[in-house]
């Protein structure tokens, strides 16, 4: 369908003995007019908070004096991707509104060049926190983040 | 290094008029001899219950009659991989010990025939529950689990 996302992934697994390359896929596609592409080349600092903000791309066309369309918290994150551009720190993420942290127990760590990508139903804007940080500290730089998105504009 | 966990990622991102593919990698290694695998072809089923449980898999050399080590509910999920077989049914997963559903917050979704993959320092095998859209699903997991009970 029009503007996917569509992620593959080659995936190395089990101990070397019995290690197995398992091919994965993932494709988000936007619903419908609601569901609109975000993208910022992030500053993730050593403090908790908010990853998105700002606007949504505008890909359905517009005249060149229309403001691009806030992004507010109440909007849904229903694809997630981060790349870590930095090569020393590391980014955590919650997806529950709690503070980001290396301690926090539902946190995901995006290590120093990693990626990831996610789907998630029902998670927002405003949920959706990230700080620069270690797993065996809290970190002492900010990182930038290659941050894409499809987030429903319900807001 | 031995043992890691290797995966290469394709990403198209962006509206079609502007896509863009960027490539990445991720590598995890075992810390040291506590952190070890575990795979399970698993049927998650429509009630929110953990996704792991049973035993590592045996990949330093015992002997043939020692059994294998049991996974705790308080071993940590250094790395998870998880693949639904399913054609028609999706899995949901929560991190954080809540009861996963199609509606909860923080659910992450793992469509039909789609993968899901992660580094969680912190949390643990009671953190992570599943529960199927519909039905019994049959899901590839595969975990390097920090055995620390």
């Amino acid at each position: 369908m029009a503007d996917d996302a569509i992620i593959t992934s080659t995936n190395q697994l089990l101990p070397d003995e019995i290690a197995v390359t398992l091919d994965g896929s993932m494709s988000v596609a936007p619903e419908d007019a609601n569901d609109k592409w975000y993208y910022k080349l992030t500053s993730i600092t050593t403090t908790s908070a908010d990853l998105i903000a700002g606007s949504f791309i505008d890909y359905t066309a517009v005249d060149a004096s229309t403001a691009p369309t806030a992004i507010t918290t109440s909007d849904k994150v229903k694809f997630l991707f981060v790349q870590n551009q930095s090569d020393a720190d590391g980014i955590y993420l919650v997806l529950d509104g709690g503070t980001a942290s290396n301690s926090v127990a539902d946190g995901i760590f995006i290590g120093a060049g990693e990626t990831f990508v996610g789907r998630f139903p029902n998670t927002t804007v405003g949920n959706l926190h990230a700080i620069a940080s270690d797993i065996a500290d809290a970190g002492d730089a900010n990182v930038t983040a290659i941050v894409a998105a499809i987030i429903d504009d319900v807001a | 290094m031995a043992d890691d966990a290797t995966v290469s990622i394709s990403a198209t991102v962006l509206p079609d008029e502007i896509a863009k593919t960027i490539s990445g990698t991720m590598t995890i290694s075992p810390a040291d001899a506590n952190d070890k695998w575990y795979y399970k072809l698993t049927s998650v089923s429509n009630s929110s219950t953990d996704l792991i449980a049973g035993y590592f898999t045996d990949y330093t050399a015992v002997d043939d009659d020692t059994s294998p080590t049991a996974v705790d509910a308080a071993d940590v999920v250094k790395f998870i991989f998880i693949k639904n077989t399913s054609a028609t049914a999706d899995i949901y997963v929560v991190l954080d010990a809540g009861t996963a559903s199609s509606s909860e917050g923080d659910a992450i979704k793992i469509a039909a025939g789609h993968m899901w993959l992660g580094n969680l320092p912190n949390t643990t095998v009671a953190d992570i529950h599943a529960i199927s859209s519909t039905g019994t699903v049959d899901c590839i997991v595969a975990a390097l689990l920090d055995d620390v009970a």
